[in-house]
């Protein structure tokens, strides 16, 4: 896919990763995911763009999620703005770090900007670029409510196959934490999710999906480490 | 205010029955009251029961008090078979367990479990259940079985009646009959043998009347939900085995399913269907008959109409818009275990039919986007009538059968009627392998004009199907109330006495699931007619299927898309009508939580509506109404901060994490009920799994 010597992805953090540090199973000298996600560009090859002013934006999705449709609006044309600027007009791809917020900007956006979710962009622009050393045994694998709307399912399956021999895939609705619904109505995140348990085999310790909300939800049902899928690519290719 | 009696049920079932599942606020009765049929009846208790224990002391606790009650799962059905105004049990959530018996041959399910989940259970052995109804993606297996339920491909070889093995059920005493236990058998005969001598005597009565047998016999060689299965008496003589087979179609009104087991259908792997165009009508019904005697797995029907509603696809071939009025298509499916014989059985269908002129060439596909385009043809049918609709009309699905021979001169005759009635929308399909014809129209039940409309069409529908072509008025949809009224009409009083015994020895009180199959009242069917007020744009085009339920997250908890748009759209007629204000007020109340608070608004909702529905954004909407002037300041405030606002989660989930290093999980648990920031002054209720809060971004590379 990426023949050129000149691989440039524009990296845009959402707000959630870039204020959501590392979860409880996670140890001190683990990295948070923008970092890690930095890391494992450059790995495959890539220099990094990041968009201007980037604590100021956010893809407008918290604020879609709660009725304030201008205010998402706002947020949705300034990020848009802020990406053609760092994709040099569509030039180069952007990557986003979840599928929530892909989704959302996908449908909000113009064409000419190259958005690639992070399933896609891990299948079809890094992984080629990368070497799996050290498959792991068995993850589960939680596809996120966007996936299924973008009809990704089975790209995070063929993902999830590259790195590790057995790859369990939640069977389930939204996990019901939606965004921060999880904190505030718990019992939602609970009901949602209250067969997962039972659907990780039991030698199974890490979970991963594309959401980093989600995961929170996840972690608290499941009892295990749940973050997102870029670790273990990271893992496998280190 | 319940009356007396039923305060008194409420208050005994209460004892042994979580009083959280036993609901009778407006908000709730109404959510959970509402089917996927155009009448409407709200039940003054619903009852989520979880198992056989708590249905049992339901039954017996309402027969004391001489309460009638309804039975339900999914509430797919259209005929109106599944409301009440008395009590509701609701049998979904609980009602989950399956088991795979003797070497994958046969499958033991429980009434909760949705029919395309049974098959995922099946999949990996290569297998199916027989039932295959349009809904099966919503439809549970209590339904599925009390219906009858069929489809495109399980004629009626392989329906519920065809394919049941075993059922236990629990009678009007409380008593189980579990078919598939012989000591229960045992004992069964042994203490309802008045009710074993009742049943063979009317086998006796059915088998020594000669024309009575033969009609029965006849008219089950096309699909036939009107009435009860009273082919039960004639295919088998064992008391026990027609008990069972008549528990099929019962549509809920002899006794509650506890569990059924299936014989399994091999799922064959491969599949290619073609689009045959012909030129007419009476050409694709002679195809039809010539094709009955070959290896199809389903023959489908569209008339012109429906061509007309996939010419725009991207996928459609150019000449669909230019092809004649009188035109007719079939979509042919062929499938089998080896690829080799599938090629043959395309050679067959081709041979067989190569005397029938085609308006074009035809191919046989196995390419996923023509194979899906083909089906999508047929599939979209329903939302393009449902869609295009005008707000505030239902969509009704006519559900006929007509003998194979008759079906050409039946299609032209029922097309005349549409026409007679004005009914300009009317697209007709169906299982034409089956003599089975699906006529969707919309109907405004808002004025007197257009119910009388309507009656006007079924009582010559009756005569046209019955006396004019000898078919069935209802081939898969079930009796319910909207054909209640009619079953005398199709099968004569003799065997409509008999249907009344049936009820009779089962429900001698009248009291499960009155009004339902067997109803006395000529009018019935324009009764208690659902109100299908205009709400929001977003939701108005819903038809209240239920497709979407089992995609909901918070369905079981509160609401269930559908279940949302029914209490918006009757937000929307209280407010317009202003009849009851405290009923408003009533709803009101409970609706922040149950309709807006707990959607998560993920949207997946929308991949299953059959009209792409995304309740999700209109509960957005409706967030967006509730909010005053100073949210949306500070939601501006936040978003013109944003940078501000990150690093307040940032500092503030550090903060918590250290905290919560230094006072542990319990007291943090305690501590976090005062502790919080994000969520636009709204309090997130700490967690354990809460983040720790991230480091600034460097974005030096």
């Amino acid at each position: 896919m990426n023949t050129t010597t000149d691989l440039k992805v524009v990296y845009f953090p959402s707000c959630i990763n870039r204020s959501m540090g590392k979860n409880s199973f996670q140890s001190a000298d683990d990295l948070q995911l923008t970092e890690l996600t930095h890391k494992l560009l450059v790995r495959a090859g890539f220099t990094i763009i990041y968009p201007k002013s980037i604590d100021s934006h956010c893809c407008g999705m918290p604020f879609s999620s709660k009725g304030f449709a201008e205010a998402n609006h706002t947020q949705c044309e300034a990020l848009e703005t802020a990406l053609l600027k760092a994709s040099e007009n569509g030039k180069y791809p952007v990557l986003y770090d979840m599928s929530p917020c892909f989704y959302h900007s996908k449908e909000a956006f113009s064409e000419a900007l190259k958005i690639v979710d992070p399933i896609e962009f891990m299948l079809d622009y890094a992984m080629p670029n990368l070497t799996v050393k050290n498959k792991k045994d068995t993850v589960a694998v939680f596809p996120v409510c966007s996936v299924k709307k973008i009809g990704k399912m089975e790209q995070l399956l063929a993902l999830s196959q590259i790195c590790a021999n057995n790859v369990t895939i939640i069977d389930s609705n939204c996990c019901g934490f939606a965004g921060d619904r999880g904190f505030l109505i718990p019992e939602l995140n609970e009901h949602g999710l209250r067969d997962l348990k039972s659907q990780i085999p039991a030698n199974c310790k890490e979970g991963f999906s594309t959401s980093r909300t989600c995961e929170i939800g996840l972690e608290k049902m499941s009892g295990i480490d749940f973050k997102s899928i870029f670790y273990l690519i990271e893992e496998v290719t280190r | 205010m319940l009356a007396p009696s039923y305060q008194k049920l409420k208050d005994i079932l209460s004892k042994s029955i979580d009083p959280k599942r036993i609901l009778t606020n407006p908000l709730q009765t109404l959510a959970y009251g509402t089917d996927a049929s155009f009448y409407r009846l709200i039940p003054k208790i619903v009852i989520l029961a979880h198992n056989e224990t708590e249905v049992i002391e339901i039954i017996k606790q309402a027969k004391l008090l001489d309460i009638a009650l309804t039975f339900r799962a999914a509430g797919t059905s259209l005929s109106g078979q599944a409301i009440t105004d008395s009590v509701l049990v609701v049998a979904t959530h609980g009602w989950k367990n399956f088991e795979l018996l003797d070497n994958n041959q046969k499958i033991k399910l429980e009434p909760g479990i949705v029919g395309a989940r049974a098959n995922t259970f099946l999949a990996p052995h290569g297998l199916k259940i027989g039932p295959d109804p349009a809904s099966i993606g919503a439809a549970m297996v209590g339904g599925i079985v009390a219906n009858n339920a069929s489809g495109m491909c399980c004629g009626t070889a392989q329906n519920s009646y065809q394919t049941i093995a075993d059922i236990r059920i629990i009678l009007n005493d409380g008593t189980i009959l579990d078919t598939a236990d012989l000591e229960s058998v045992a004992s069964f005969k042994n203490n309802h043998n008045g009710l074993i001598q009742e049943i063979e005597t009317l086998r006796d009565a059915i088998k020594s009347d000669e024309i009575l047998y033969h009609l029965i016999k006849n008219k089950f060689k096309i699909k036939n939900t009107t009435g009860y299965s009273i082919n039960a008496f004639v295919d088998y003589q064992d008391p026990i085995e027609i008990i069972k087979h008549l528990m099929v179609g019962s549509e809920g009104t002899l006794a509650f399913i506890s569990n059924v087991t299936f014989q399994t259908i091999i799922d064959e792997k491969y599949k290619s269907c073609s689009l045959l165009i012909f030129n007419t009508i009476q050409d694709a019904c002679n195809a039809t008959i010539l094709l009955k005697s070959r290896p199809v797995a389903a023959v489908e029907l569209l008339d012109r109409e429906s061509i007309r509603s996939v010419e725009n696809d991207p996928e459609a071939p150019k000449y669909f818009k230019t092809l004649p009025e009188s035109a007719c298509a079939l979509l042919v499916e062929c499938r089998d275990n080896d690829l080799i014989v599938l090629h043959q059985k395309q050679e067959q269908i081709r041979f067989q039919i190569q005397s029938i002129p085609t308006y074009t060439d035809y191919e046989f596909t196995s390419n996923p986007k023509q194979y899906y385009f083909n089906w999508k043809a047929r599939k979209g049918l329903l939302p393009t009538v449902g869609g295009l609709r005008k707000n505030g009309t239902s969509v009704i699905i006519e559900d006929v059968a007509f003998p194979l021979s008759q079906l050409a001169d039946a299609c032209l005759a029922l097309k005349n009627l549409f026409k007679k009635y004005e009914y300009h929308d009317a697209v007709l399909f169906g299982h034409a392998l089956e003599g089975n014809l699906h006529f969707v129209f919309s109907q405004d039940f808002s004025n007197q004009a257009e119910i009388d409309r309507y009656e006007k069409l079924m009582s010559e529908l009756a005569i046209l199907v019955v006396d004019r072509f000898d078919g069935s008025l209802k081939a898969e949809h079930g009796t319910g109330r909207n054909m209640a009224p009619f079953v005398e009409k199709e099968w004569g009083t003799k065997a409509y006495e008999i249907m009344k015994r049936i009820k009779n020895i089962f429900d001698p009180h009248n009291k499960i699931n009155p009004d339902v199959l067997i109803n006395p009242d000529p009018k019935a069917h324009l009764k208690n007619l659902k109100p299908m007020p205009e709400s929001h744009a977003i939701v108005d085009k819903c038809m209240e299927c239920g497709f979407c339920e089992p995609h909901c997250v918070s369905e079981g908890l509160t609401l269930s898309p559908r279940q949302r748009i029914v209490i918006a759209r009757e937000i929307s007629r209280l407010e317009e009508t202003n009849e009851n204000p405290q009923r408003l007020t009533d709803i009101r109340k409970d609706v922040t939580y149950q309709l807006d608070e707990t959607c998560a608004t993920d949207g997946l909702c929308a991949l299953a509506c059959p009209v792409y529905i995304d309740t999700g954004k209109f509960v957005k909407e409706w967030r967006a109404n509730q909010i005053n002037a100073s949210d949306r300041k500070t939601a501006a405030y936040i978003g013109s901060h944003m940078a501000g606002t990150t690093a307040i989660l940032r500092i503030g989930l550090k903060s918590v994490s250290f905290f919560h290093s230094l006072f542990g999980t319990k007291i943090m648990k305690a501590l976090s009920n005062g502790f919080h920031f994000i969520s636009f002054g709204k309090v997130p209720k700490w967690i354990p799994e809460m983040p720790k809060g991230a480091n600034k971004i460097n974005i030096k590379n």
